[in-house]
């Protein structure tokens, strides 16, 4: 089979090359002297690599926290018997079509700090501060807002998806024990596509986790390093600073993250069989 | 659903209001990134912003035609997602067949192997790639780039693929191997027609995967004429001249254009292979 060759050649081999980087010096892009798990050491030692593994866990929960609960709150609706539905749907679907470079850029301009619509519209409210990406206080929180535009999409369709096996029934039954609607959503509905939103959770939870481009193209880490995450340092380190081994270590750890993220996947997929 | 407390027109207005918000928000920053675009320099250089464009001007979509390379950067991302759909569904189409159909030794290791390859984030291996690329010479290749696209996306490929064989009826194929079919044949003429549903899903999922993608364009190229749509992009906003805001609009309305009228024209297969899996970022 030739498709196992392709595969295997370009992701596994890779992954040891990365591997076999990571335990080297590295000058420029040769490979030095054997150093072991040095390169590990120091990280655990580096303040910043802990501080840019807290702003991706930042980024990666604030996302998580604002897409879940709107692409909960649209599946919802669009899961009601409405007119134009697939007209709202469809609308709602196309920030999720978007690559990273072109979101960013959009959002770039509105946040623009001399001609965007976003000053003008927050100088009318009478909000002053300088509410745009070069700003240490703003950006990380601009990046999760931007990241929750073109990502709530993701889960309203696996919701919606899974709201339509919920049996009419159980929706009778409750409203006939007296459940009000959020009562029921509580006991009837979550339950019922429990496991659609633990692995839609964890899916995204590496999505974000794995992110470069739209940081990138947004702040470049900056300002100030305020988002320069994981990811971003292995983008920055192995590319720009010609820090090849640190980048290739870094980008194992990242690794190893996705690892512990998918297990928790396939125990919640393993689970969700046993029902 | 139905609620005995709040008045059921009243949750009905609530739901269309919530909804219009929603797509005003989804498309705002569309619709502004395209008013910018046929606007005036004038006009886009203004505080308060200028809402509508007036005078309408194409100029902007036409200076990029003279912009060195930017026609180019679309020829290439045209070629990259071209290549990859063929690569993908050669390599892919077969091996989903078998994964389907026959039982050998080590099926399920194997269909797991390549599924965890899958879960490789990109990141972590754009380092080792881009160095075996500087050491093989093969910077600036499209067959390497295809050939790096195409080993991202088979796993995923070939899952999507074995879940529409399985759904074709055994019977057929049997009937066309008693009929003097060979198996490459009765797969060729027996199964390939029945699949393409699939195949056009999947390759609608590649086509935008490829389209949209800026990691291995970025470090799998540095020779300008062979720059993708997303890393022309970039490197107009990261132009030291300074942009021009209308132009780098154009150019990104442009990028957008061809995922658009992709997804409106498929929307449900769309739908249908990206819901599939998950996809390196």
């Amino acid at each position: 089979m030739p498709s196992l060759a392709i595969v295997f050649t370009i992701s596994f081999y890779p992954i040891y090359y990365a591997v076999d980087i990571s335990l080297h010096e590295t000058r420029f892009l040769q490979k030095q002297a054997f150093v072991g798990l040095e390169q590990y050491t120091r990280l655990i030692r580096d303040s910043e690599f802990l501080r840019a593994l807290l702003i991706s866990l930042k980024y990666a929960i604030g996302s998580l926290v604002l897409t879940l609960p709107i692409g909960m709150l649209f599946a919802l609706l669009l899961n009601r018997p409405i007119r134009f539905r697939a007209a709202f749907r469809t609308i709602l679907i196309i920030p999720w079509t978007l690559s990273q470079a072109v979101t960013a850029s959009l959002w770039m301009w509105i946040f623009n700090p001399s001609y965007g619509p976003v000053k003008y519209l927050l100088g009318q409210l009478g909000v002053s501060q300088v509410v745009f990406v070069s700003n240490p206080d703003w950006a990380l929180t601009i990046l999760v807002l931007v990241n929750t535009w073109m990502t709530y999409p993701f889960p309203m369709v696996l919701f919606l998806a899974a709201l339509q096996t919920v049996p009419l029934e159980l929706y009778e039954a409750a409203r006939i024990d007296g459940c009000s609607a959020s009562a029921s959503f509580r006991r009837v509905t979550l339950p019922y596509i429990r496991s659609t939103v633990m692995s839609t959770a964890i899916m995204l939870t590496l999505q974000f986790f794995n992110m470069v481009t739209l940081i990138y193209v947004m702040t470049g880490g900056g300002p100030l390093g305020t988002t320069e995450t994981l990811t971003m340092r292995v983008f920055l380190d192995g590319f720009f600073n010609f820090r090849v081994a640190a980048a290739a270590a870094v980008g194992m750890v990242v690794f190893l993250l996705n690892i512990v993220f998918s297990l928790s996947y396939i125990r919640v997929l393993r689970q969700a069989e046993l029902y | 659903m139905a609620s005995s407390r709040v008045s059921p027109v009243f949750i009905n207005t609530l739901t269309y209001i919530i909804l219009s918000v929603g797509c005003v928000l989804a498309l705002a920053p569309l619709v502004w990134g395209l008013l910018t675009s046929i606007k005036t320099d004038a006009t886009i250089a203004t505080y308060p912003p200028r809402w509508l464009p007036n005078p309408v001007t194409f100029d902007h979509y036409l200076a990029l035609q003279h912009r060195g390379g930017t026609p180019r950067f679309f020829l290439n991302s045209l070629i990259l997602s071209a290549g990859t759909i063929l690569l993908s569904l050669l390599a892919a189409t077969p091996g989903a067949y078998a994964a389907a159909r026959f039982q050998f030794r080590g099926k399920q290791a194997i269909l797991l192997a390549i599924l965890a390859t899958s879960m490789i984030p990109g990141i972590s291996i754009v380092i080792p790639i881009y160095l075996l690329a500087i050491r093989t010479k093969l910077l600036n290749s499209y067959p390497f780039m295809i050939l790096v696209y195409s080993a991202w996306l088979i796993p995923q490929t070939i899952w999507f693929i074995k879940g529409f064989v399985e759904m074709v009826p055994r019977d057929l194929e049997e009937a066309a191997l008693l009929d003097g079919c060979t198996v490459p044949g009765a797969m060729y003429r027996v199964i390939l027609p029945l699949i393409q549903p699939g195949l056009a899903a999947i390759s609608v999922v590649i086509f935008i995967f490829v389209w949209n993608d800026f990691l291995i364009g970025m470090t799998l190229t540095s020779e300008e004429n062979m720059r993708t749509v997303q890393v022309g992009l970039v490197r107009v906003l990261q132009d030291d001249r300074g942009i021009s805001w209308g132009h780098f609009m154009a150019f990104t309305i442009l990028a957008v254009a061809p995922i658009l009228l992709v997804f409106s024209l498929l929307q449900k297969r769309f739908i249908e292979g990206l819901t599939s899996g998950a996809l390196k970022g």
